[in-house]
């Protein structure tokens, strides 16, 4: 009988389940598919979940180095609840390299960046991630070298 | 506003008597008594409702209309006063959907759609959202009688995109 509830009904449920669930239950259905990929769900989606009260994050990158060690420790991707000591380690496909992370998000993207490094689009929530061309002026600090770049502050 | 009492009637047959202030909370009743089709000693038909599910339908809106009228009575209540009794609400919320089943929950919403109950709308769904949200994608076909109609290829493809949720 749960089958007599329109799709229109299970998106208002949808709506309000938080998105790790989401992309799991992209392998529901086809229609299910479709509803959690569409923009205006995920335009819905993301504003339930700003009503809802989670607490605010902030993403960081972490590098370290362990008793005066040479080869730091480094964590592109982390982020910490603010209010509360949990912190979440987000894994990235380019461990071992060091970002400098966006103060502000847009949309709830982040943006990933370093002088001599393609920019990194990230979406937290959903791991997605895009890289973006090198710009000009990264073209012309690795052209003047690296060091040069950084020695000039 | 006078406390005019309206009789619902469900589709199995039931009567029930509603203060029409209650009853407004369903924007279609709402409508139907501002078009004056509410006749004084005629039931309102409910085709789509059941008894039952009527029977909770009205002890949520008799709960929320009080509710309403001590906003009103206590304009100026402190801040703490609001809190506690924002709380009351969550907690009778809570309580009111705590001893139902997932398939009473899921009539409850069809109903509440049905007579256009925003705030019950809102509550039952986020319920369910939470009664859902740590489930496998079979165990959510199941709940919704839907049926998978990927391939196994199509659905393995999704669960390697996003591996990490399904951890």
């Amino acid at each position: 009988m749960e089958s007599l509830l329109h799709h229109e009904v299970v998106e208002c449920i949808l709506e309000r389940v938080p998105a790790k669930s989401l992309l799991r239950f992209k392998a529901v259905s086809k229609q299910w598919k479709s509803t959690i990929e569409s923009r205006l769900f995920q335009e819905k989606q993301f504003r339930n979940r700003q009503e809802s009260g989670d607490p605010d994050v902030l993403m960081v990158s972490v590098l370290k180095y362990e008793d005066g060690s040479d080869e730091p420790d480094i964590e592109a991707l982390r982020t910490l609840v603010l209010g509360s000591s949990s912190s979440v380690k987000i894994p990235t496909f380019w461990e071992d390299t060091y970002y400098f992370v966006c103060p502000s998000s847009c949309d709830g993207l982040v943006c990933l960046y370093y002088p001599v490094l393609p920019v990194l689009v990230v979406n937290p929530t959903t791991r997605w991630h895009r890289p973006l061309p090198l710009c000009k002026f990264q073209q012309h600090i690795i052209d003047l070298g690296e060091q040069t770049y950084l020695d000039s502050g | 506003m006078s406390s005019n009492m309206i009789m619902l009637k469900s589709s199995d047959g039931a009567s029930f008597e509603i203060e029409e202030a209650a009853a407004r909370k369903s924007k279609i009743i709402a409508n139907m008594i501002e078009v004056e089709c509410v006749d004084e000693d005629k039931a309102i038909p409910l085709q789509n409702v059941t008894g039952n599910i009527l029977a909770l339908v009205i002890e949520y809106c008799n709960k929320h209309i009080v509710d309403d009228d001590d906003d009103v009575a206590t304009e100026e209540a402190s801040e703490e006063e609001e809190e506690a009794k924002k709380k009351k609400v969550d907690d009778w919320e809570a309580e009111f959907m705590n001893s139902m089943s997932l398939e009473t929950m899921f009539e409850l919403l069809l109903a509440a759609n049905y007579l256009n109950i925003k705030s019950l709308i809102d509550l039952v769904c986020q319920t369910i959202a939470n009664n859902i949200k740590d489930k496998t994608p079979e165990e959510v076909r199941k709940i919704f009688s839907i049926e998978n109609d990927f391939t196994p290829e199509e659905e393995e493809e999704i669960r390697k995109e996003n591996a990490w949720a399904f951890g």
